[in-house]
């Protein structure tokens, strides 16, 4: 039987409790939004084939519960992951001051080449704000992982942040394994919908290739 | 045969906590030379979920050295003691068993630290110390802050290093825990309390009045306790205890006209300030935790909640698309919020967990009145509050066992599961948690 994708890889969902993990998770999945969403208990995912640059990528994507009780359930998946979106809230600043008790987290628990990203999420809610994008970049800077503002009600950047993390990884690989070959092709397009696309802050993309 | 004998240790109890280097000093009916050994003092919890404070000599403790995987190291420490016994340890060994001490945790009536809290005294009846021991790294503190998560206790007033068991039987227990945290009864706080409840409901006008006057007479004539040097919450804390008790004398020979009316405006003490904060955000619950979730402050947390929490966030994330909790501004979600809030009161210890408001939802759309569903929700909880244990013990023994009976009933899938990495079954973590509770249609689960 033939393999229906290239690469497999396992991303992984976390941050506090309520930040929108899941409605980025159904968003991109599902495309759809849910407000009234249940809360995560233990672990869940799901699957979601995208093609990068000609080639099928299996994105399997792991959502976790925010809650600490959870959390020696959650941290037993960051082991196997390949990459991590850190989630917090925009109208939640504790959500926001958490992401370094995050990412520390991670550099305890997960492969030390792993591929991270922070997503400022909820930006739709511009007048409950509590974190401004400046700080958000601010601190990615500083950990040197990329960022965006993500609305998983609006769909905005949601698939531009898993397609960024998934290319990064895809990257990663190749230099990996055709360490002696010439490097692929980077600059291919990815596949973006009419909305993302639409609200694509450019200067978002010139940050990025700097980070 | 007595609780604390030796020979009906149950073979599979679990170690709660355990401090080391502790020196046994003295013990009722023991002979001098099981004095001065060193041991480890333990609290354990018994196969039927009883508990005692153990003391063992340290002969008789065995390092677990195989077993080194923190995250399973509750589970292990379940097979530690099974494996002491079943060693190939001879007489040496029982006799050392024989020097183990017990004091079941129902029958603690007092316990106080003293020598620079080195030292460390129980007591199973009043005015006897039964058991001294000595702490020789650091001190008595940790111990009893673990022992303290056990039973309820209030100190003393003439010895702030005494403290006073105040957990008579299981069934009040958790009411009665829940007052006691309140703080507001320094001794003996069920007796005052439901004598108190009692005769509110039979005289309420009386007792009210009887109430008030004792009251009055300790503002009004003043007292030793109002020398004004005291915090606020000690004088209003003794203020009460002596109403309370002055009341229960009162009461204890029915004299129900006792109570004068006072016409002359009694001069209060300065008003003390108390200034009172905003409901507790989700934003502070979160920045109560330390890097690694726990929570440093639990008596602050505990005065937090009183006031809002993650309850609400998960309240309007439950069975929404079920009628009855649909829409925006829908009554039932404040019901299901309230019966939330009382029971984290009622179970100050276990806190509110994720999951909880799945398992409650039914039962409120079932029952379809606070009270009833609050009490349901109660006994449901006692089953399964394990699942929701602090350091997930409970969830993860029954995850253990899943994978056992896996590996039974079908090796082949078992050896499936391990191979993927799934081996410790976490994808079944849900399913147990809340009983299957997100994984079948609202119908099927209403069955
Ligand atoms: N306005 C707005 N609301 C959002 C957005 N994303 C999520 N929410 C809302 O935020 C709440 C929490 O979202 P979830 O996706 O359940 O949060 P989570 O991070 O998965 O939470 P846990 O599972 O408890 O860890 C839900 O009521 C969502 O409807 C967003 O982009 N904009
Ligand atoms: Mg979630």
């Amino acid at each position: 039987m033939a393999k229906t994708y290239d690469y497999l890889f396992k991303l992984l969902l976390i941050g506090d409790s309520g930040v929108g993990k899941t409605s980025i998770l159904f968003r991109f999945s599902e495309d759809a939004f849910n407000i009234s969403f249940i809360s995560t208990i233990g672990i869940d995912f799901k699957i979601r084939t995208i093609d990068l640059d000609g080639k099928k990528v299996k994105l399997q994507i792991w959502d976790t519960a925010g809650q600490e009780r959870f959390r020696t359930i959650t941290t037993a998946y960051y082991r196997g992951s390949m990459g991590i979106m850190l989630v917090y809230d925009v109208t939640n600043e504790k959500s926001f001051e958490n992401i370094k008790n995050w990412i520390r987290n991670i550099e305890e628990n997960a492969s030390a080449d792993v591929e991270k990203m922070i997503l400022g999420n909820k930006c739709d809610l511009d007048a409950k704000r509590q974190v401004s994008k400046e700080q958000g970049e601010k601190l990615a800077i500083e950990y040197q992982i990329k960022f965006v503002e993500t609305s998983a009600k609006d769909s905005l950047n949601v698939e531009y942040a898993f397609y960024t993390l998934a290319r990064d990884i895809k990257a990663k690989m190749e230099k990996k394994q055709e360490a002696s070959n010439p490097p692929g092709n980077r600059s291919g397009v990815h596949t973006l919908n009419d909305t993302d696309r639409k609200r694509q802050p450019t200067s978002w993309l010139a940050r990025c290739s700097v980070l | 045969m007595s609780s604390s004998s030796v020979e009906d240790i149950p073979e599979q109890c679990r170690d709660l906590f355990t401090q080391d280097g502790v020196l046994l000093k003295a013990c009722m009916g023991r002979s001098i030379s099981d004095l001065n050994s060193i041991g480890m003092l333990c609290i354990v919890q018994n196969t039927d979920s009883s508990k005692c404070i153990e003391w063992r000599p340290n002969d008789l403790i065995t390092i677990d050295s195989d077993t080194q995987d923190q995250e399973w190291a509750v589970v292990n420490t379940i097979g530690r003691r099974q494996r002491t016994l079943s060693g190939n340890m001879t007489s040496d060994y029982a006799a050392a068993r024989a020097r183990i001490i017990r004091i079941p945790i129902r029958d603690l009536k007092t316990f106080k630290c003293s020598r620079n809290n080195q030292q460390m005294q129980f007591s199973t009846k009043p005015g006897v110390w039964h058991n001294t021991f000595y702490f020789q790294h650091g001190n008595a503190e940790i111990f009893v802050s673990n022992l303290k998560n056990h039973v309820k206790t209030a100190k003393t007033r003439h010895d702030r290093n005494t403290y006073v068991v105040v957990e008579p039987n299981l069934e009040s227990q958790e009411l009665n825990r829940s007052f006691a945290e309140l703080d507001i009864f320094t001794e003996n706080t069920t007796d005052v309390v439901w004598n108190f409840v009692s005769n509110f409901k039979q005289r309420p006008y009386a007792t009210t009045m009887e109430a008030f006057s004792k009251l009055n007479d300790i503002v009004y004539y003043g007292n030793e306790t109002m020398n004004g040097k005291r915090d606020v919450s000690e004088e209003v804390a003794d203020l009460l205890t002596k109403s309370m008790s002055a009341l229960e004398d009162a009461t204890s020979v029915t004299r129900s006209d006792e109570y004068e009316v006072i016409n002359v405006k009694p001069t209060l003490p300065p008003r003390p300030c108390i200034p009172r904060g905003t409901p507790l955000s989700t934003e502070k619950w979160e920045g109560l935790h330390d890097t690694e979730g726990r929570i440093t402050e639990v008596e602050g947390v505990k005065q937090l909640i009183f006031r809002g929490s993650l309850v609400e966030k998960d309240v309007n994330r439950t069975d929404r698309t079920h009628p009855f909790f649909a829409g925006d501004n829908n009554p039932n979600l404040i019901v299901l919020q309230d019966i939330l809030m009382t029971y984290v009161m009622y179970n100050f210890d276990l806190g509110y967990v994720q999951g909880m408001s799945d398992i409650l939802a039914p039962l409120l759309l079932l029952l379809g009145n606070e009270v009833d569903s609050f009490w349901c929700f109660v006994g449901f909880m006692d089953k399964i509050a394990s699942n929701f244990d602090m350091d997930q013990a409970g969830m993860k023994q029954q995850l253990l066992n899943l994978q056992l009976l896996l590996t039974f009933a079908s090796p082949e899938l078992a050896r499936h599961v391990a191979s993927k990495d799934s081996g410790n079954m976490y994808f079944c973590f849900r399913w147990l948690l809340v009983w299957f509770k997100r994984e079948f249609s609202h119908a099927d689960i209403m069955r």
